[in-house]
Parts: C-alpha cells; sequence; structure tokens
C-alpha cells in the first residue's frame, strides 16, 4: 500500500482562507459602528437644531435645514442622508412657554463596505425637544 | 518545508489581524473626538462661557476616554464664530504596524451660543 504524499499547501489554504473568508466578515462587522455614529449624529443635529430654533423664537425650516447640513459635514456624514423637520408652522414665531421639537431622520445603510459602497438600508429617526424661553419676549 | 510555510503565513495572518484592531480602536478613537467636540461646544455655548472653557471641556473628555499616545496626537481649538461656538479637533492617529499610514481628519462641533435676552 503506497501512501499518498502528505506535503500539502498550508500556506495557500491559511491566505486564503484569511483573505476569502475572514477579511469580507470583518468588512462586514466594521457597518456596526456606522450604526452608531450616524445615530449619534442625529441625536446632536436635532437637538441643536430645537436648541437654536427656540432660541431665535421663530419656526425656520430652511435656516435649519442649513444649519443641520453643516452639522452632518462637519461630523462626517453626508449631508444627504440627513433629513430634517420642525414640528410648527414654517415662518410662525414660536409662543414664549411653548416648545419646539426637531425631528431629524438619518439613513442607515444596512451593510457599508469601506471604500466600496452601501447596500441596502432603512430609516430611523431622532427626536428632541426644546422649551422656548418663557421670557424671551420681555422686554 | 511545510512548518516554514505555515510560520510566515502565521505571522502574515498576525499582521492582517493587527491591521483589522487598529481600524477598529481607530473608529472608537474617532467617536471619542466626536463626543469631545460636542461636549466642547456646548460647554462653551453658555452665556458665561469662553472659548477656554470649551478647550478646557474637550481636554476633560479626551482625557477620560482616549489617554495614551492616541490622546495626544489630538488638538483642539475653539473659537466663537458668527453667534456659534466651534470646536475644531485636527487628529492624527499613527498605524501600529509599519505599511499602515498614519489616518489623519478634522471633525468640527458647532452649537449656537447663547445669549441674552
Amino acid at each position: 500500500m503506497r501512501w499518498r504524499s502528505e506535503s500539502g499547501f498550508v500556506a495557500t489554504e491559511l491566505v486564503l482562507g484569511v483573505g476569502l473568508l475572514v477579511i469580507p466578515v470583518a468588512l462586514v462587522v466594521l457597518t456596526l459602528p456606522g450604526w452608531s455614529e450616524r445615530q449619534a449624529t442625529a441625536r446632536a443635529v436635532s437637538r441643536e437644531v430645537a436648541r437654536a430654533t427656540a432660541r431665535d423664537g421663530i419656526c425656520d425650516v430652511a435656516r435649519a435645514r442649513v444649519r443641520a447640513a453643516e452639522m452632518a459635514a462637519n461630523l462626517g456624514v453626508p449631508s444627504p442622508d440627513l433629513v430634517v423637520d420642525l414640528g410648527c408652522v414654517d415662518g410662525a414665531p414660536l409662543p414664549p412657554g411653548g416648545d419646539v421639537e426637531a425631528r431629524v431622520t438619518v439613513a442607515m445603510p444596512a451593510i457599508q463596505l469601506p471604500g466600496i459602497g452601501a447596500v441596502g438600508g432603512w430609516s430611523w429617526t431622532a427626536r428632541h425637544r426644546e422649551p422656548v424661553d418663557r421670557y424671551a419676549v420681555a422686554p | 518545508m511545510i512548518t516554514l510555510q505555515y510560520v510566515a503565513a502565521t505571522a502574515l495572518s498576525l499582521l492582517v489581524f493587527v491591521a483589522m484592531a487598529n481600524f477598529v480602536v481607530d473608529l472608537y478613537a474617532r467617536g471619542v473626538v466626536r463626543a469631545a467636540v460636542d461636549e466642547a461646544a456646548r460647554a462653551g455655548a453658555a452665556v458665561d462661557s469662553t472659548a477656554e472653557e470649551c478647550e478646557r471641556r474637550a481636554h476633560d473628555v479626551l482625557a477620560g476616554l482616549l489617554s495614551g499616545q492616541a490622546g495626544r496626537s489630538i488638538s483642539v481649538t475653539c473659537r466663537e464664530r458668527g453667534g456659534l461656538m466651534e470646536a475644531r479637533a485636527r487628529v492624527a492617529l499613527a498605524g501600529w504596524v509599519p505599511g499602515i499610514p498614519t489616518w489623519t481628519f478634522t471633525l468640527v462641533g458647532t452649537v449656537t451660543k447663547e445669549g441674552l435676552p
């Protein structure tokens, strides 16, 4: 009985195993921190937009969107991935003692491969309600 | 011969895992910097706060969450601009092994400055 040669291709197999199995799975897992980043950005933007609107005392949706786009870009999230809406009538003054709600919806990619792109996804909304100063109009 | 191949392949595989761990830690560092500029800008936006207080808050956050060499590679500056308090962090995260480039980026946190009625 003759044994087949036991010399194999362990180096090739190991490298292929790492290259074809481990790295693709690791890249998919790296999508998870992106979800957290986008949620944190949406929370920060909703808080700041609501705060600025309450401070100004006027419901200005256009200004809120400009502010949100600037913040998102500064924090590393593409501006088109963010949609901002205010819970008030555009252009109307805010009643002292009332509140204003900012809703920020951010696109969440299901899988995002660094340097390649995103596949699928859903959206996530952050809400922040800010009180308007009761004495803002007092002299 | 096969032992030599195995050792070489294992060493290369470990380098790959170190590179991936490096990337994950860098992502954590970026999250910390985002939190720091956000906290700093909010601290500096109070009506009686200054840019110095904004910078102090940023350094406190970084000292608590990212000390060591990575923390020292981050510089934060604050300034008041057009009714906003702006905290700007410049980051340079060095690679752990030769061949991994240094990751440099800038993050900015802005908060509307409070005003007296």
